[in-house]
Formats: C-alpha cells, sequence, structure tokens
C-alpha cells in the first residue's frame, strides 16, 4: 500500500518538445518575451576587415 | 489541424518513402486481419500528419506514422524519412564596400532573413530584390538617422517597408524554445558575442564585440544549425565563406554571452513558418 501522504515528483523541466510548432507559437504569442529590456543594446559589431 | 488519434501526436511530420513491395497500409496502427487499406509498393511517398508511440510492437517498437486525419498508418519500420531541406536564403556579406560594411552585421542578417521568409518571392513593390544589406542600411538612415549602431526591432521596421515582412522580434526566450522555433519551419536572426568563437568559425580575427547572425536550420542527425555570418566571405586565406554548420552548443554559447540577456535565454527576431 502505497503511504497516505507520499511526496508528488517533482515537475519535470526540460522535457522534450513534442509538438515544436504549438510550443514555438505559444511562446511567440506570450507577451512577456515582446518587451524589449533595459539591458538590451544595439548591434554596434564594428568588425575588423 | 490533425485529428490526433490512437495517442497520436503532431511530431516526427514530413515525407516518408515506402522501403519494400506489399507494405500494408492500415487505417489502425495495429496488425488485425481486416484493417488493411492498401498494399504499397517500394518507393511510394507518405506524408505524415501524426505519430504514435501507443502501436502495435513491431520489431521492437511501437511507433507508427498516421495521415492527418488519422485513418491510415505505416509501422515506422517499413519507411525512411525524405529529408526536407528548407528554403534557403541566398548568402549576403557585409564587406560589400558601403559605408557601414563592417558595422551592417544587422541589416545584412535581415536581408538573409527577408529572403527566407518571402521564400525567394518578390513581393513587386517598387522597392529591390532580393534584399540587400545597403538598402536595408539606407532606409536606417532615413528613419533613425546616420548612425553605427541597429537594433532587432529597427530592422525589421525597415524589412516592412522595403520587403513587406514582418519579423517576430522576440527578448529572453529560452533555448529550449529558440530550437522548437527553428525545428518547425522558422529562421531567426540571433546576437551573439563574437569573442566565444573559436578560429574555425572567426570570420573577424581579433574583433571581440556584438554580432548578428542569420540561422536558418537545424540538421537533426547532430542537432547543428546552418548559420549564416554575414563576415564569413572569404576574403582572404583563413576566413570562412558562406553559411556553415554551428554545434548547438556553440550557437548557444555565443547567444548567451551577448550582453543583456537572461541566464539560458537568447533575443532573436523570426521569420514566420515557411515550411
Amino acid at each position: 500500500m502505497p503511504a497516505k501522504h507520499q511526496k508528488k515528483p517533482a515537475p519535470r523541466t526540460n522535457a522534450p518538445v513534442k509538438d515544436h510548432k504549438k510550443h514555438a507559437d505559444e511562446i511567440l504569442a506570450d507577451e512577456k518575451y515582446k518587451k524589449k529590456p533595459d539591458t538590451y543594446q544595439e548591434l554596434n559589431d564594428e568588425a575588423k576587415p | 489541424m490533425a485529428t490526433l488519434k490512437y495517442g497520436g501526436y503532431v511530431g516526427h511530420i514530413g515525407t516518408y518513402r515506402v522501403k519494400g513491395n506489399g507494405t500494408n497500409q492500415r487505417s489502425s496502427p495495429f496488425i488485425k486481419s481486416n484493417n488493411v487499406v492498401r498494399q504499397l509498393s517500394a518507393g511510394t511517398l507518405f506524408r505524415n500528419g501524426q505519430t504514435t508511440d501507443a502501436g502495435q510492437l513491431v520489431n521492437g517498437s511501437r511507433r507508427w506514422y498516421g495521415s492527418t486525419n488519422g485513418g491510415l498508418w505505416l509501422h515506422s519500420s517499413v519507411v525512411t524519412k525524405v529529408s526536407a531541406v528548407p528554403y534557403r536564403p541566398t548568402f549576403r556579406k557585409q564587406g560589400d564596400g558601403s559605408r557601414y560594411q563592417w558595422s551592417n552585421c544587422n541589416p545584412a542578417s535581415h536581408a538573409m532573413a527577408a529572403d527566407r521568409h518571402r521564400r525567394g518571392v518578390d513581393p513587386r513593390n517598387h522597392h529591390g530584390w532580393k534584399p540587400t544589406p545597403v538598402e536595408i542600411r539606407n532606409r536606417l538612415i532615413a528613419v533613425y538617422g546616420d548612425r553605427n549602431g541597429t537594433s532587432l526591432p529597427q530592422n525589421d521596421v525597415a524589412v516592412q517597408h522595403l520587403y513587406l515582412v514582418n519579423m517576430d522580434v522576440r527578448y529572453n526566450i529560452p533555448w529550449s524554445s529558440f530550437r522548437s522555433m527553428i525545428i518547425s519551419g522558422r529562421g531567426a536572426v540571433v546576437p551573439i558575442w563574437y569573442g566565444v568563437l573559436p578560429a574555425k568559425y572567426d570570420a573577424s580575427p581579433g574583433f571581440n564585440g556584438g554580432h548578428a547572425v542569420y540561422v536558418n536550420e537545424r540538421r537533426s542527425s547532430d542537432g547543428a544549425f546552418l548559420v549564416y555570418d554575414p563576415m564569413a566571405d572569404g576574403r582572404r586565406r583563413g576566413i570562412p565563406k558562406g553559411p556553415m554548420w554551428w554545434p548547438a552548443t556553440l550557437l548557444a554559447k555565443a547567444a548567451y554571452a551577448y550582453p543583456g540577456t537572461n541566464s539560458g535565454c537568447i533575443h532573436a527576431s523570426l521569420t514566420k513558418d515557411t515550411e
């Protein structure tokens, strides 16, 4: 018999994404990723030829 | 939209080729005497719209591939996937002799992204086609003034005006989500920190700053990403030329290192899903 108050297993993190398209669409629709952070820096590479 | 049946999920989508003659295509992912729909010959193509890992065990696997409506099934052991290559845009180098050529990574990367977004199709407006770094830079100068640095949203505004391309600019997205976006058919401009690149991928030795690259696709065999570095123009010996497959760990490391990103997250400007 399992104990009455067994601890729930921790939720899986980094679980494999089964439906990439659905996951991508969900993240793209999430408002929290649309806000430009204060720390955002422009690209000013001035690379070396 | 797929009608998911028998534990089906939208994964391993693509076109598959039947391996042998007389392959039974069934109405359910089980071997029964009364569910054979037809027999297929070797080489027949099958479009997989869903996958289940809960079908009948055959050759050690319960994986079956199903049609979008869930009415036709083939066991995974009787087919091979036909490699699907997404549209690959024309490579654009930033070192094109223009005034801002060595600060033009972002416009050059967006030129390639705009090409992918439209799958090479000319919007037939009064601007040039295909997209060029200098045309995008000139638009940025017209709108934002004469300056070196450019941002992802500024470039998005420019390619909207020039090529009717509406990029999705996102900040601090988890790496695994970015990977899903690429796998599911999008291209992306990604800001990276150039100083972390090893010599094999370094197209500007001695440069150690922020840079933008265009990422077109992911290779499933090893997880590498096809990266278009606009500085990789082979202008002299030792400088890489054109798109290169970067290990996922390298692209992630370079994108994580871009200043202002949260731990384990990257900034990116995504094309629409073109595949």
